[in-house]
């Protein structure tokens, strides 16, 4: 008998493979990090500082960050303040006198124009959020000790005794905002 | 794609119904899924511890002199520490971790730590020494837990004052 070529026949199921394809969608889903407003409102780049023994995570609700960053054309700081919680936001940006009244209400974050305006803005978050409003300073690293102690004695003055720096674990952490 | 098949195999007595088959192609589903996966593959970013957290006191108190590490940082970023009142001396951060454990094991609870930075210091040094002095703290609760000892860490960040300021813009 002529050898007849044996012809092999592959029969594979994928059912698991597209289960376990989708298991790992909806993973990835529920772990996708969303910009918050501010971040989206952000028009400068904040480099952070590096600190590799932080174990605490940035709270994303209830917090009331003061942003530093450096404006890479006239390389001074600014200001600028940002609620977390949008109910809470009104109260306090009435406070911001460098945005139009109109606009206040629509905005994530506003600028700030001098340490008592900061200091006004801090003492009504206290009070808006009956004082768990959490603090974050998120500033550049390369900004200059002194603004830091300044924003550091505004929130001493106001009542605002504990506080958190906004770090990086390393360099190769991806920062969060961005634009310039 | 999908497809409605009448499968007639079989006898087809008068009572025997026609059966209707489906057959439906999940290709394109699948190819979204997969699309829809590389995408949140790329897209998440692992979030990062990011926060130093930080607690002054209402008052600015007074410090004794006795007992006290001052770690200051320097307008350019140099870095010097000064126990008590004797003079700063000059110093790296590999430095700083070294003689401060050495101090807190020493002294114990007594000892304050304080950091002093000149206002012209940029913001990462002075987050550089916090973070260093940091994972010293870190160690020494370790070893005073193993010691059977409570450890009450006595720190505080503080405006520099001229006379120190003197000190060290002369070296």
């Amino acid at each position: 008998m002529a050898h007849k070529p044996k012809r092999v026949g592959f029969q594979l199921d994928m059912t698991p493979l597209v289960d376990v394809a989708f298991l790992l969608l909806t993973f990835f889903m529920f772990t996708a990090k969303f910009k918050s407003d501010a971040e989206n409102e952000q028009k400068y780049d904040i480099k952070r500082p590096v600190a590799s023994a932080d174990t605490t995570k940035l709270p994303e609700v209830g917090t009331g960050m003061v942003k530093i960053a450096i404006d890479p054309d006239t390389k001074r700081p600014v200001y600028f303040y940002a609620v977390s919680d949008e109910n809470q936001r009104a109260e306090v940006y009435k406070l911001a006198s460098l945005v139009p009244e109109d606009e206040r209400s629509t905005k994530a974050m506003v600028p700030v124009k001098d340490s008592v305006e900061l200091g006004n803005m801090v003492l009504q978050s206290r009070i808006v959020s009956r004082n768990r409003m959490k603090f974050v300073v998120d500033a550049d690293r390369n900004v200059d000790f002194g603004e830091i102690e300044r924003v550091m004695n505004t929130f001493r003055s106001k009542g605002a005794t504990i506080f958190n720096f906004a770090t990086v674990s390393s360099d190769d952490a991806p920062t969060p905002g961005g634009g310039k | 794609m999908a497809s409605i098949e009448l499968s007639s195999a079989g006898r087809n007595d008068r009572t025997t119904r026609r059966r209707t088959g489906f057959r439906l192609d999940m290709t394109p589903l699948v190819d979204v899924a997969f699309l829809l996966l590389t995408f949140f593959m790329f897209a998440t970013t692992m979030s990062q511890p990011q926060v130093m957290q930080i607690q002054v006191p209402p008052q600015d108190g007074d410090v004794e002199v006795t007992k006290l590490l001052t770690v200051l940082v320097r307008g350019d970023g140099r870095l010097f520490y000064r126990d008590g009142t004797d003079e700063p001396v000059a110093t790296n951060l590999s430095e700083i971790e070294r003689i401060a454990s050495h101090r807190i094991l020493a002294e114990g609870n007594a000892l304050v730590t304080a950091l002093r930075a000149e206002p012209t210091a940029s913001y990462g040094t002075v987050v550089a020494v916090l973070d260093r002095l940091n994972a010293v703290e870190t160690q020494m609760e370790h070893e005073f837990a193993r010691r059977a000892e409570r450890r009450e860490r006595r720190f505080t960040i503080a405006p520099i004052g001229d006379e120190e300021r003197q000190l060290i813009n002369d070296r």
